[in-house]
């Protein structure tokens, strides 16, 4: 779980109450933050997580879950009834058909069947119809949303063969050890599970070119990596890597599958070739001559639909009140899925209620980028979150995503507990008192020399004044030096460790995140300017190409800034539009109130004072989501 | 009536069409209000508003929070004038005090402004040096910067000022103008240097994504460390090319500011009578007595056409009066601080031969710095000058230098000479080098591209992801430059080369159709039609055309009607470009018709814009059609003058052949071969009855419609019926058009 880029997510979902941090911190085996060295924005949270923990807590807590009733059984049909006359859409979904014909009636339904649509297993040449090895495929779904007119595409993915722990020689492999001590995903977590020195190591191994002649020489063995489908580009199997990038050594990661598992899963070894051949690779590495397979590599084809037919609440444009998420919309990974499942579930709660939408922005965070991503370009690839698609890389860190969404969180979409929130305000409010409290220390750089010898500073100038704000930008400087320096008032913030972490995280973006806010200022503009969902490009009277029209009407964006990012789209157009959108707007202005998605910007959220805490009890609102989700097929 | 109808290309357009004043404009934007809100900081924008070169008056515009205490600043005074109200203030240079100009100021605070934000005005004498100072002095204030191309106007815009007075926006479109202008210069003068900012921009973005993929996919993927090195030797080789470049990039400057040259050398060697003889006066007291000199002595010069600002100093030399040992110590500052050094030795008492001349030198000038020796008092040699000549003409160590004798006048010349090519040197060729105009925006934007990657230096050891941030900078800042810019930019390459105002006037309209013929006209608020004509015409046009809307006048426009007599005209239209035929869609728009105006009435005119809209493609042509014809040439990037002469409407005569003064090419790129939008406005007809204009939107000769019932009129037609054109309709011209035919 988790990883560059998926870490962020992680952190978003947490920060908007999701499940899969919390659950992570109660099942992780090895917890790693990658890109250490790389500086904050950028670390990667993640870690090894046990699967029977995972779901045993996953399960304690969904069912602990007050007013949630949880059915399981697969679902086969939608029912649909007349579309409400102002939304967009032909249709509107009222409820589900399970397997054994019986109905579910619901305001909303939220469709997440990761690889099950029409899915189909190819090992080598064989190939049987299955959403995961011994699970039924979802074909009857599949085939209601083909004929309600959802633009359905083919995607493949895969995952390696299992490996029996106990037959793998580990004592010539490179181990990696996990942090100690773990960072935890969730910020409700003091710290996790697991004691720092139980946690398992993972080991590193490489393929060789041994292993690269067999997948070479029995490319006609395998029909997964023949066919056209798109398969990720990320991470790749190994055959992919074999084509792509012929004699190089590819890593493998051997990683724990849980801590009583005998199970090892070899990250970087995904392959689909017959499984006889698939043990005479594993046997070619390094480490693993002996080792046992315990369950063949295997690929999965599924469906997926175009994600550009959703809104950016993640609602169908289509059929009203379904929303999708996770990979029926072209995504991979948990992290992923997990980011969009939190937003749809938001989302298919508020419009029950008849709520305006939630809405994350790219400026807010990395599901904003995710879900815009989807929803305006669409994909033809297994989407996978990484940090550079992210254009405020330096201001949506790991270490702020409570202070981004948190807040947003609680009062729009009243998804986050009391407790979260009001431990987001307090620590916003301790933040604000810190770094206020450092940039009011100012001193000659002499004196800081003085004050902190550890810290070279490197200012020529004596005559300039330096706030301890920004001395603790310098690497060798932290709060506990500056406390010890400056005892009154610095000490309370120090003893707070988290606190002193995020301060020094802070001082470190400064500079950048103030430098940004003009280009954030720019996209929120564009963004801002809203198009109507419903607008049939086709018959707008705006000069506008055949090809403009068909690009628009197909990739559906919703704002003038999303419209920019369409490639193919000529400025020309997008005046038009704008024109078009501008009249629109002012006829449309009494009636339509704008989400309010700037209210937590990064960069600015700590400039302003938060609002006390008493005032923000008493706005609490005691109302529980309601709201039915329906996990197809289980 | 009628003879100066505008009349519209045979191209599919749409126009604009407000004739009633209509009161409601709508409450602002909620999109502006929520950017009002949010937007306490923000960096302060200046520029020259007005025309740029040799001007009567040149308007130097700035905006945003900082306009306050800019404008407190260089007036000097802590009050500001009434606002919205001319003054006349000394303006001077805050940090010398020295005064710049006296001109008029105005105080336009926020939000009533043509930005939204504080705004304020220098009305200067259009001089370049004025004009250069007060930018110099502008841009020495805090938190103050010159403007991006078209960035008062995304600021209005943003700020939902534009479509309360969108009129003032046609200032902004006629600056947007030069600004296209600026980039064509920038392309065609500097093509060279284009492809240089270019290929530094990709070599960023390489080092960019490599550096992106290490932080994405190293722990994962095998992304080795060596590409990170790359990384860093790329970075470190485009900032020392940069840095070179940057040093280079002073040369503009120095031929604007002129060529610091300083005369230093021993005492009571002549450096006092060279300067009285360069500058032709005494202006230095000159003494047999070693160390008469003691202030540094300042006179500017033109030599060979470069300007120069020439320093006698102290003689240099260890002195005791505390008096001379200042002006010793002032010497020395300004050898440090000089473009150009003048060394002057005593002829007589330096050895003849090359590596003792080069040792006396070195001991004098700085090292590195450009110098001129120069061997004074070669009189008192008599004939016997051969050595040194020959020690002169050596080459290094030996700088150039020459022997003079300030008595006589004797070597003058030679000095001249080769104070010529120094200073050539230093300021390279004015005809070859950048364009003045972009030069302080370009090293602005370089420094900061510089910076950026300085401080990715700083960052690379400890955090990798604000490095990458760092690159990204450098590389936006050096994108602002050259105008190639990311797709996210899009809406920056509308506001910066497009005409917002008018777009802004059809966002205006809610009921635009394409080919819909329409026609702008502003009405003052305090002044109603007064003349019965007008009034006819105006009912007429209102018959003909669906007058929509009108736009309440900003004060700003009072300036523009002055500028361009009692109303302009323009019309947006832009052809596909010849060199670029098919992919970029044109921006089209319908053409206004002119007509008499009366004082109470003011016209806006739909510039004739085109562009191309590839990016490498600026070539474009702008015409103002109507009441003043005018027509400026994008083509050669600099001039902007107009082709025809206001009053042009009057003449029934077709307007003079269009081409431009600049260096007399025609417009680029006109959609109808050999004909440009106003050759086309009167092209003969076929018919053979003389000529006939080719109508545009449903008006004939005489000013009266011919589908006026109709609506659906095809949008171009010949008044006389002529049989090529009339093929393009599909219906016969009704009306009045029968009434022109004859």
């Amino acid at each position: 779980f988790g990883g560059i880029g998926k870490g962020h997510l992680v952190r978003e979902v947490d920060a908007l109450d999701g499940l899969c941090g919390r659950v992570c911190d109660l099942a992780g085996v090895h917890y790693k933050v990658l890109n250490r060295c790389k500086g904050p924005a950028v670390w990667g949270l993640r870690a090894q997580v046990d699967r029977g923990l995972y779901r045993d807590n996953m399960r304690k807590e969904i069912l602990n879950t007050p007013l949630l009733t949880v059915h399981e059984a697969s679902v086969e049909d939608l029912l649909l009834t007349e579309p409400e006359p102002d939304h967009p859409g032909k249709c509107r979904v009222r409820g589900v058909v399970l397997g054994d014909g019986s109905t579910v009636h619901t305001g909303s339904v939220i469709l997440t069947t990761g690889t099950f649509l029409r899915g189909m297993i190819h090992v080598g040449l064989e190939k049987h119809p299955a959403g995961r090895l011994g699970d039924q495929p979802s074909i009857g779904l599949a085939q209601t949303l083909e004929r309600l007119g959802f633009a359905v595409g083919r995607l493949k993915t895969g995952t390696p063969p299992r490996l029996a722990k106990d037959t793998i020689d580990f004592s010539g492999l490179e181990e990696r050890t996990a942090d100690n001590p773990p960072v935890p995903f969730s910020f409700l977590s003091k710290a996790v599970w697991i004691k720092p020195e139980d946690q398992l190591s993972c080991y590193l191994t490489y393929t060789n070119p041994k292993a690269q002649q067999i997948v070479q020489d029995n490319l006609h063995l395998n029909n997964h990596v023949r066919e056209t489908t798109k398969g990720p580009r990320y991470c790749p199997s190994l055959e992919a890597k074999v084509l792509r990038f012929p004699n190089r050594e590819h890593q493998v990661w051997l990683e724990p599958e849980g801590l009583e598992s005998n199970v090892i899963y070899p990250q970087g070894l995904s392959m689909t070739l017959p499984p006889e051949l698939q043990e005479q690779v594993i046997k070619s590495i390094r480490g693993l001559e002996k080792a046992k397979m315990l369950q063949p590599g295997y690929g999965v084809q599924y469906d997926y639909l175009d994600p550009r037919q959703l809104t950016a609440s993640l609602e169908s444009r289509l059929v009203q009140r379904l929303f999708f998420a996770g990979q029926i919309n072209g995504t991979t990974g948990y992290e992923e899925a997990a980011a969009q499942g939190v937003i749809a579930g938001i989302n298919a709660c508020l419009r029950v209620r008849g709520k305006p939408p939630f809405i994350v922005s790219r400026t807010e965070g990395y599901i904003g980028v995710l879900i815009d991503d989807l929803t305006t370009l669409g994909t033809n690839e297994p989407y996978r979150m990484f940090t550079s698609r992210v254009e405020f890389r330096m201001s949506l860190r790991p270490d702020n995503a409570d202070a981004r969404l948190t807040h947003r969180g609680f009062e729009e979409a009243g998804c986050v507990s009391q407790q979260r929130y009001e431990q987001a305000v307090k620590m916003k409010a301790a933040l604000e008192d810190g770094i206020a409290a450092l940039k009011s220390l100012q001193f000659s750089v002499s004196k800081w020399s003085q004050l902190i010898p550890e810290v070279r500073l490197s200012s020529k100038s004596t005559l300039v004044l330096h706030s301890a704000f920004d001395i603790l930008q310098y690497p060798e400087a932290n709060m506990e030096i500056l406390a010890r320096a400056i005892p009154e008032p610095l000490r309370k913030f120090a003893k707070w460790r988290e606190l002193s972490e995020r301060l020094k995280i802070e001082a470190a973006y400064e500079w950048c995140v103030v430098n940004q806010q003009e280009e954030i200022e720019e996209v929120r503009q564009d963004e801002a300017l809203q198009l109507p969902e419903d607008l049939d490009y086709f018959a707008i009277d705006a000069s506008l190409s055949t090809e403009v029209r068909e690009k628009l009407s197909s990739n559906r964006p919703q704002t003038i800034g999303a419209v920019s990012r369409i490639p193919g789209i000529t400025p020309a157009a997008i005046v038009n539009l704008l024109r078009f959108v501008k009249n629109k707007h002012r006829k449309a202005e009494k009636l339509k109130a704008f989400p309010q998605t700037d209210k937590y910007l990064p960069g600015k959220m700590y400039s302003e004072k938060a609002a006390s805490q008493t005032q923000i009890s008493a706005e609490l609102s005691e109302e529980e989501p309601e709201s039915t989700f329906v996990k197809t097929p289980v | 009536m009628g003879v100066g109808h505008t009349l519209a290309p045979p191209l599919p357009h749409f126009g604009v069409c407000m004739g009633t004043p209509t009161p409601n404009y709508g409450p602002p934007r909620r999109w502006a209000q929520q950017r009002l809100c949010c937007t306490a900081r923000g960096d302060t924008i200046f520029a020259v508003s007005s025309g740029h070169g040799r001007c009567g008056v040149a308007v130097i515009r700035t905006s945003g929070p900082g306009s306050r205490g800019a404008l407190r600043s260089l007036t000097g005074r802590p009050e500001l004038p009434p606002p919205r109200v001319l003054a006349l203030r000394r303006i001077r240079d805050p940090a010398t005090a020295e005064p710049l100009d006296r001109g008029l100021v105005v105080w336009f605070p926020g939000p009533q402004s043509f930005t939204g934000e504080d705004c304020a005005e220098l009305h200067v004498h259009g001089g370049p040096a004025v004009v250069s100072g007060v930018l110099r002095a502008l841009g020495r204030l805090p938190g103050l910067r010159p403007a991006e191309p078209g960035e008062f106007t995304r600021r209005a815009f943003h700020r939902g000022k534009l479509d309360l007075t969108a009129a003032e926006g046609l200032g902004d479109l006629i600056h947007a103008e030069t600004e296209a202008q600026r980039r064509q210069a920038l392309r065609q003068m500097e093509g060279e240097l284009g492809r240089l900012y270019q290929r530094w921009s990709e070599t960023l973005t390489q080092a960019l994504a490599h550096l992106e993929a290490y932080i994405d996919f190293s722990e994962d993927d095998n992304v080795e460390e060596e590409v990170l090195s790359q990384v860093d030797a790329a970075v470190r080789a485009l900032e020392q090319e940069l840095g070179a470049h940057l040093q280079d990039g002073r040369r503009g400057e120095l031929l604007r500011g002129g060529v610091r040259a300083v005369i230093a050398g021993p005492p009571n060697v002549g450096k006092s009578s060279l300067l009285n003889l360069l500058c032709r006066r005494p202006a230095a007291i000159v003494s047999p007595v070693a160390g008469t000199t003691r202030d540094v002595v300042e006179v500017s010069l033109n030599v060979t056409g470069y300007p120069v600002v020439l320093s006698d100093t102290a003689g240099l030399r260890n002195a005791t009066d505390p008096v001379e040992r200042e002006g010793v110590s002032r010497a020395r500052d300004r050898l440090q601080r000089a473009d150009l050094v003048l060394a002057v030795l005593d002829a007589t008492a330096v050895p003849a031969e090359p590596a003792g001349l080069g040792a006396a030198v070195g001991s004098l000038v700085p090292p590195a710095a450009p110098c001129i020796l120069v061997l004074n008092k070669a009189d008192l040699l008599g004939g016997d000058t051969g050595a040194l000549r020959a020690a002169c003409a050596r080459g290094p160590p030996v700088p150039p230098a020459t022997l003079l004798s300030c008595k006589t006048g004797d070597g003058i010349d030679r000095l001249l000479e080769l104070l010529g090519q120094q200073l050539a040197q230093l300021c390279g060729d004015p005809l070859a080098g950048s364009p003045s105009l972009t030069q302080s925006r370009h090293s602005q934007h370089l420094g900061d591209c510089a910076a950026a990657l300085a401080r990715y230096g700083r960052h690379r050891a400890r955090d990798l992801g604000l490095a990458a941030e760092q690159l990204r900078l450098a590389r936006r800042h050096l994108g602002r430059i050259t105008g190639h810019v990311g797709a996210e930019d899009v809406l920056d390459i509308i506001f910066r080369d497009f005409c917002v105002a008018v777009l802004h006037l059809l966002l205006q309209q809610p009921e635009v159709r394409v080919g819909a013929c329409v026609r702008v006209a502003v009405h003052h608020e305090e002044h109603q039609p007064q003349d019965d004509e007008e009034l006819d015409e105006g009912r007429e046009e209102e018959d003909v055309l669906h007058v929509e809307a009108a736009v309440p006048l900003g004060h700003r426009l009072l300036g523009l009607q002055a500028e361009l007599g009692h109303g302009v005209a323009a019309l947006l239209h832009a052809p596909p470009c010849s060199a670029h035929p098919t992919p970029r869609q044109p921006l089209s728009m319908g053409p206004r018709r002119g007509g008499a105006c009366s004082p109470g009435r003011v016209y806006i005119a739909l510039f004739n814009i085109s562009f191309c809209w590839a990016p490498s493609c600026l070539s474009g042509c702008l015409g103002l059609a109507g009441l003043s014809q005018r027509s400026f040439c994008l083509q050669e990037g600099y001039c902007s003058r107009l082709l025809t002469g206001r009053g042009a409407k009057r003449s029934r005569s077709p307007p003079p052949p269009p081409r431009c003064r600049c260096w007399g090419s025609a417009l680029p790129r006109d959609p109808l071969p050999g004909l440009t939008p106003h050759a086309r406005k009167s092209a003969p007809c076929g018919d053979g009855r003389g000529l006939r204009r080719v109508l545009g939107w449903g008006m004939d000769e005489g000013g009266r419609s011919w589908g006026g019932d109709g609506g659906g009129t095809p949008p171009h037609r010949c008044s006389c019926r002529c049989r090529e054109l009339q093929h393009a309709g599909t219906d016969s011209p009704a009306g009045g058009g029968k009434d022109a035919a004859g």
